[in-house]
């Protein structure tokens, strides 16, 4: 009987809970969601609008006549073909560098004992708050000093430094999750550090490394305000640069540059999308424990 | 822990060949980060102690003097006020909000999966980008923000929110929010999923109700996961420039302005080195300062 009546008691009060959930997800998520998506549902109306819809007032929600050519005028239009190569190199380097970088640091931290590791790691860290905006003039200044303004190399050393703490701290997190003993017993068994590391840490890591590396592509391929700075050359304009280079034209094309702003993030959407879990589980990693 | 043991057994004297491995692994990222952090931070601290000609190269030294035109110039006030408005305005909602979002999203509940994807949307996407779009959905003639307070009978006449620095800005602080909850939401979600089920049992049978178990169990050990989450948001959005930078540029006349977009202007608008690096300065002693200070009240509660 006793039994019984707890049962229904904690049945009343799941019903209750239930009740103060639905009111939050109908209050609060669903309203925040719409004003989330708002802009990128603009973005996607405004992109398949004709030039002739984009200046009336008060605009119209859908296009009167709905224009996939934007997609293609777009290629013509702006040098596109060209700024995603340069985004991609951009993307690309300094997730490399980043990685063989952060790596044998990560490593270090995690597995082996040495003196002066919290120091080490305190310093990495400490780089997160020195945002690139405290360091750029002198940076500046370095790089006009080593001839290196408008180069490639310059924008992806400066991605990488910043990248550090970050990859550090999550590569940290991932190797200190698999445990010692495989790569101990390969050790004791005849095999380098080296080679235990690359046959038996890097292959487990696995996961954490890929979703490393998409992070940091995605912050490279973000990336406005160092860019920004270096790079005048049209030439090696990233996708950021050739879309804030539409403001500088007297009347903005809005419905190109909402076209291209999509192509822009729909890649790094999708990535973030596959990431995202082990991302998050690797942010809270360290937090937690 | 293994850290001390070993301490103990190496003892200060020799370097042992382990050691050694671990300090080549972390010397290119040393290198690179000194390089390219430490170096300029220093550089930047020294030169704003002296006077500089156009180029930025250095001239003579000029002890304060750097700091005292900064904080002679009237706007300086105004950018700094900005500076604590657009900091504040945008962190102490992002957390309120998140928080909420987060507990809500902790349940099952239909579209749950697509609500996760379309959160994740702005953090994926370029800040650039999403200012830009948020300037084309402010514009006063052709923008959908007053279309839609139209649709829905809010306003009669349309509002040119970017006008004016008194719509203009808050506007600003309204995009940076929608930015920065993505990143908070999920990182907290996170914490939140990694607290036990069996807490929440317990709790359960001992007879507590919701609100009990969200202020004794959930918002405690949601703690660490928590100031990690505000200072680093802290930290984005002192320093997030392109949404200013993009939608109104600081404009009218330095009135939208925060430091460092007013820095960057002086900087590579002005080429006034001088002021420039008393400002870079004055941002990082900020941020140490208030990082350093929530810190110490975050462990104070804790005791």
């Amino acid at each position: 009987m006793h039994g019984f009546y707890t049962e229904q008691r904690t049945k009343m009060k799941l019903g209750l809970e239930r009740k103060i959930n639905f009111i939050l997800i109908y209050a609060v998520v669903i309203p925040i969601l719409l004003i989330i998506i708002f802009p990128f549902l603009v973005m996607v109306l405004t992109s398949l609008k004709p030039s002739d819809e984009i200046y009336v007032s008060p605009p119209y929600w859908l296009p009167k006549k709905l224009l996939y050519k934007n997609y293609v005028d777009i290629w013509r239009y702006v040098r596109l073909a060209h700024y995603f190569t340069n985004s991609g190199i951009y993307a690309i380097g300094t997730t490399v560098l980043t990685i063989f970088v952060a790596l044998p640091a990560s490593y270090a931290v995690a597995r082996i004992n040495f003196r002066g590791r919290m120091a080490f790691l305190f310093l990495i860290l400490v780089t997160q708050m020195f945002s690139p905006i405290v360091v750029i003039i002198s940076l500046y200044k370095m790089m006009a000093f080593y001839h290196s303004l408008n180069t490639y190399r310059s924008i992806i050393i400066t991605y990488a430094a910043f990248n550090q703490a970050f990859s550090i701290w999550l590569l940290t997190g991932y190797f200190s999750s698999i445990p010692k003993d495989i790569e101990e017993a390969a050790m004791i068994d005849g095999c380098s550090r080296f080679s235990a590391v690359l046959r038996i840490l890097i292959p487990l890591a696995k996961p954490g490394i890929v979703a490393t590396v998409i992070f940091v592509f995605i912050w490279a391929w973000n990336e406005f305000l160092i860019v920004f700075t270096f790079i005048s050359t049209d030439k090696l304009w990233p996708l950021t640069l050739g879309i804030y280079g539409f403001i500088g034209k007297y009347k903005i094309l809005w419905n190109y540059l909402m076209a291209v702003s999509f192509l822009t993030t729909l890649p790094v959407v999708v990535l973030f999308l596959l990431i995202e879990k082990q991302l998050v589980s690797g942010l809270t990693a360290g937090a937690i424990k | 822990m293994n850290d001390m043991r070993n301490g103990y057994l190496v003892k200060a004297t020799k370097i042992t060949r382990t050691e050694k491995v671990a300090y080549v692994c972390l010397l290119p990222s040393l290198v690179l980060v000194t390089a390219v952090i430490f170096y300029p931070v220093i550089k930047t601290f020294i030169s704003s102690f002296f006077a500089m000609d156009l180029y930025g190269n250095i001239e003579h030294f000029a002890g304060l003097n750097n700091f005292k035109r900064l904080f002679k110039e009237d706007i300086f006030i105004r950018v700094f006020i900005n500076t604590l408005y657009w900091t504040l305005g945008m962190v102490v909602p992002t957390i309120i909000i998140s928080l909420i979002l987060s507990l809500a999203l902790n349940n099952r509940f239909f579209g749950r999966k697509f609500s996760r994807a379309i959160l994740i949307l702005p953090w994926a996407a370029s800040i650039m980008i999403s200012a830009l779009l948020w300037r084309w959905l402010f514009n006063g003639e052709y923008g959908m923000v007053n279309r839609l307070l139209h649709d829905l009978h809010i306003i009669k006449n349309n509002i040119h929110w970017l006008a004016s620095p008194k719509t203009s800005f808050p506007a600003m602080i309204f995009v940076g929010i929608i930015i920065s909850i993505p990143f908070t939401t999920v990182t907290l979600l996170a914490g939140l999923q990694s607290i036990p089920d069996e807490l929440y049992e317990a709790a359960r049978v001992d007879g507590a109700n919701k609100i009990k178990v969200l202020f004794k169990i959930t918002l405690p050990l949601l703690k660490t996961v928590f100031f990690i989450v505000t200072t680093l948001n802290f930290i984005y959005i002192f320093n997030s420039f392109p949404i200013i930078w993009v939608i109104t540029r600081g404009n009218p006349a330095n009135q939208t302005d925060i430091i460092i977009t007013y820095l960057y202007e002086k900087a590579f608008l002005y080429q006034d080195f001088g002021i420039a690096s008393a400002l870079s300065v004055i941002t990082f002693l900020l941020l140490l300062i208030f990082s350093v200070l929530y810190a110490w009240l975050l462990y104070r509660a804790e005791d």
